[in-house]
């Protein structure tokens, strides 16, 4: 067992960089039209396209550089230049280049973008403006760049030659099917490890706040109301099950009930309860709760939280508490019910004459403990990533409010340090639940293999 | 008798409500609320299931209306029990955009009816399989040519991605071979091949399943029903095959099948017979559990916003819609009254099926 506890300690390392090249890899694989929709960029203000593209190019040193790995090897109609065009817009990159099928042209035609980012970041004169490089960007295919460059009214003479080029270009059909490129350490992947190990280069969120900085404010929010709730929510439960464990018909009772509830997903639970609990609008019942409003402003520590917002926090509170609470009855009462059925010593522990409070607090809790540590690498998470819905619900500034907002945001340094930090966590957690299921579980000369 | 007629009649009440909901939501845009009429009368002539446009005979008797269908002659956020000349009655109310929310129901319904039972089968099969797989291999002894999957698995990624993922294959060949060059794994005591894979299995579960959603149902690109079905399907297996391996482990561990081994039974019939065969109830009876999980998750993707298309309604959306019209209450609970009827009954089966086996144990 020892070696192997030793084995999955280590496995930590390589599965927690596996996943945090995995992220970045769906992420390069992402198309710009995820964040970019052609809504967004049509109707947008040029202030806030160009706020928009200097959010996306402002994360620098992680998109300036020529490859995801130390070594790459593409598709032979990709020019090495291609790391110059901003991440969102790869997908519709790559797919010109294979229309365009001339890896020297398209090499221009990145090095023109690259130029063209570099004047809009610096705020330096620019041939084009934000809104129309945004359009450029877009284009998938050479029909499609000929279109957008038709759409922007740039007289002819005043076009970069490079349009010109890329738009008139025959295909080649000499390019080799694959090109290999060795990147040493000047890579995404490499770079991401060296920021999230020793904090240089800095990560930043996509407004240009440091990660750990907005991870350490987000985090407080959400162990304001996680933490207590699953603690309280552990023991009540724990204790409730050790008190009537032998009033089975009470038990049975009380989990159909809370199987009525888990019939209802979080979101319907959290979306009715502000509605009539919170609106104001249905009577008394809808004044029981403030509606909530929470602000950053001001809020320095838990504690200022529990200070101003402790009421506003009771609802969320609630509703966090659900879903663990019917979890952990659940797996108790399952736990007592197969220790009555399966143990023999259940009954003659009883007939033996052992008090009633050694039998519930020696023996039977024993068994609720393993059961806890089963749930615990969930646990972790949970308690460290909250309850998304709710925070989205009830605006709750949160830790996976956060989450939600850097992955839909397009915010790549802040989502791969939440999920470098979830994945250790994790990690650890089912390192804790197979250590123990392993050591309670199978018999000394017998293996399970779980760990 | 055997033992699937067996499980067929323990589930008889979950096949039979399933069955009836099946009919309402499917039978119901002919009958009760839908753009379509059962039979009709058009230029053409008389017509079987046709649109309500070119005339009709037979039509839906609550309300001419499907759940996407916007007409100008209703009303937005009209209550329960409305009505609207030449549209019908509006049963459940409409929404703010005047679509009806009975035919959102019904169409939504359909929607989570076709995406829980498909994706769940798919879902339990691919899970199943894997973690059976993965305990299996422990006892696989056969030289198997992985050098051929590896070399399609190589080619399959290099022609999707044309990138690097498959570079991650090197050092993992290297480590594979290093691994292999020892004598054949004994099963008891040595890190194997099942080791590997209920490591990958965990390294699986450990990718963020909100990363997945948005990344595929962006290479997915216009999100359909069955998109969707695949994106829960690739989010939900590895739990389900961290749960059939924890199962099988416990039948590896039983007499049965230590004696089996030592009379050196067949691969297949291992397989088969001793762990299929004595894990297929659990099998059935988290069934139902599963396909509750595939809907509540329909739900939850579709209120965040990341499902199907925003103008195609499904009882998430409309949940979600009803935070922009709190006044409106009735776009918020008959969404949920359908989400509990939907769900509930199969919580209920799988929770009877927890306890008829837990019986079992005890009689054994």
């Amino acid at each position: 067992m020892g070696r192997r506890f030793v084995y999955r300690i280590l496995m930590i390392v390589p599965v927690t960089l596996s996943v945090l090249f995995v992220t970045l890899f769906l992420f390069y694989k992402l198309p710009g039209t995820q964040v970019f929709d052609s809504e967004q960029i049509v109707l947008g203000s040029d202030r806030e396209l160009e706020q928009l593209l200097r959010g996306q190019v402002n994360q620098d040193p992680f998109f300036t550089t020529p490859g995801l790995f130390y070594f790459s090897l593409k598709a032979g109609y990709i020019p090495d230049s291609m790391y110059l065009v901003p991440m969102a817009f790869h997908a519709s990159f790559k797919s010109l280049a294979e229309d365009v099928s001339r890896p020297m042209i398209m090499n221009k035609y990145a090095l023109w973008i690259g130029r063209e980012i570099d004047a809009v970041k610096s705020k330096d004169s620019v041939n084009v403006t934000a809104r129309q490089l945004l359009h450029i960007l877009s284009a998938s295919s050479k029909h499609e760049l000929e279109d957008q460059i038709d759409l922007l009214e740039i007289a002819p003479d005043n076009r970069p030659p490079v349009w010109k080029e890329v738009l008139s270009s025959d295909r080649l059909r000499s390019i080799p099917p694959v090109s290999f490129q060795w990147n040493g350490f000047q890579n995404t992947f490499h770079y991401y490890i060296r920021g999230l190990i020793t904090g240089q280069p800095t990560l930043k969120t996509i407004s240009g706040e440091r990660v750990e900085h907005r991870f350490h404010r987000t985090v407080r929010w959400t162990l304001a109301y996680t933490m207590p709730v699953l603690l309280v929510g552990w023991g009540v439960v724990f204790l409730f099950v050790l008190y009537f464990y032998d009033h089975s018909a009470l038990l049975a009772r009380l989990d159909r009930i809370l199987v009525f509830v888990y019939s209802f997903p979080t979101f319907v639970l959290a979306m009715l309860a502000l509605i009539f609990l919170t609106s104001h609008r249905y009577g008394a019942i809808s004044r029981m709760f403030p509606f909530p409003v929470f602000l950053e402003t001001g809020v320095r520590d838990l504690g200022a939280i529990y200070r101003n917002y402790s009421f506003e926090l009771l609802l969320p509170m609630l509703l966090f508490a659900i879903s663990p609470m019917i979890l952990f009855y659940r797996v108790f009462y399952e736990k007592i019910e197969e220790i009555k059925m399966s143990q023999p010593s259940y009954r003659y522990l009883r007939h033996t004459g052992v008090s009633a409070s050694d039998f519930r607090f020696k023996y039977l809790s024993k068994y609720l403990f393993v059961a806890t540590w089963a749930l615990l690498s969930n646990l972790f998470v949970a308690i460290l990533g909250g309850s998304m819905i709710i925070e989205l619900i009830f605006n709750i500034p949160g830790l996976g409010r956060f989450l939600y907002d850097s992955i839909v945001n397009y915010d790549v340094q802040s989502t791969v340090y939440l999920i470098f930090l979830f994945t250790v966590v994790q990690q650890i957690g089912h390192i804790v639940s197979d250590v123990m299921i392993e050591y309670f579980f199978a018999s000394g000369d017998v293996k399970s293999d779980m760990l | 008798m055997n033992s699937y007629t067996n499980i067929v009649k323990q589930h008889r009440g979950i096949l039979l409500w399933y069955g009836f909901l099946v009919l309402i939501c499917f039978g119901g845009v002919y009958f009760l609320a839908g753009s379509y009429f059962l039979v009709g009368y058009c230029e053409t002539g008389i017509r079987l299931f046709g649109s309500v446009d070119c005339g009709h005979g037979i039509s839906p008797l609550v309300v001419q209306m499907n759940a996407e269908t916007l007409d100008a002659r209703v009303a937005s956020l009209l209550p329960p029990l409305s009505y609207t000349s030449g549209v019908g009655w509006h049963l459940l109310g409409t929404d703010a955009l005047g679509r009806d929310v009975f035919a959102g129901i019904l169409y939504g319904g359909q929607r989570s009816l076709l995406i829980g039972l498909s994706a769940g089968v798919l879902a339990m099969g691919m899970g199943w399989a894997v973690g059976m797989w993965s305990i299996y291999a422990r006892y696989h002894t056969k030289v198997v040519p992985y050098w051929i999957v590896g070399i399609l698995l190589v080619l399959i990624l290099f022609w999707q991605t044309q990138s690097y993922l498959f570079l991650l294959f090197i050092p993992g060949w290297i480590l594979w071979r290093w691994w292999s060059r020892r004598k054949p794994v004994k099963p008891v005591t040595t890190i194997g091949r099942s080791w590997w894979w209920g490591r990958w299995i965990e390294w699986y579960q450990a990718l963020p399943d909100l990363l997945m959603v948005l990344v595929l149902s962006a290479a997915l690109g216009s999100m359909s029903w069955w998109g969707l079905g695949l994106i829960m399907i690739a989010v939900i297996w590895p739990s389900l095959a961290l749960i059939a391996r924890r199962v099988a482990v416990e039948v590896t561990l039983q007499p049965y099948f230590v004696q089996a081994i030592r009379n050196k039974v067949s691969g297949w019939h291992l397989l088969n017979h001793y762990l299929w065969g004595n894990t297929k109830s659990v099998f059935w009876g988290l069934f139902p559990l599963v396909v509750a999980r595939i809907i509540l998750l329909e739900s939850t993707i579709s209120f965040l916003g990341m499902g199907l298309p925003p103008d195609v309604v499904t009882i998430g959306s409309m949940v979600s819609s009803s935070r922009q019209n709190i006044s409106a209450w009735w776009l918020i609970v008959f969404s949920c009254l359908f989400i509990f009827i939907l769900v509930y009954p199969l919580l209920r089966s799988g929770m009877k099926n927890r306890h008829q086996r837990r019986a079992g144990i005890a009689t054994n």
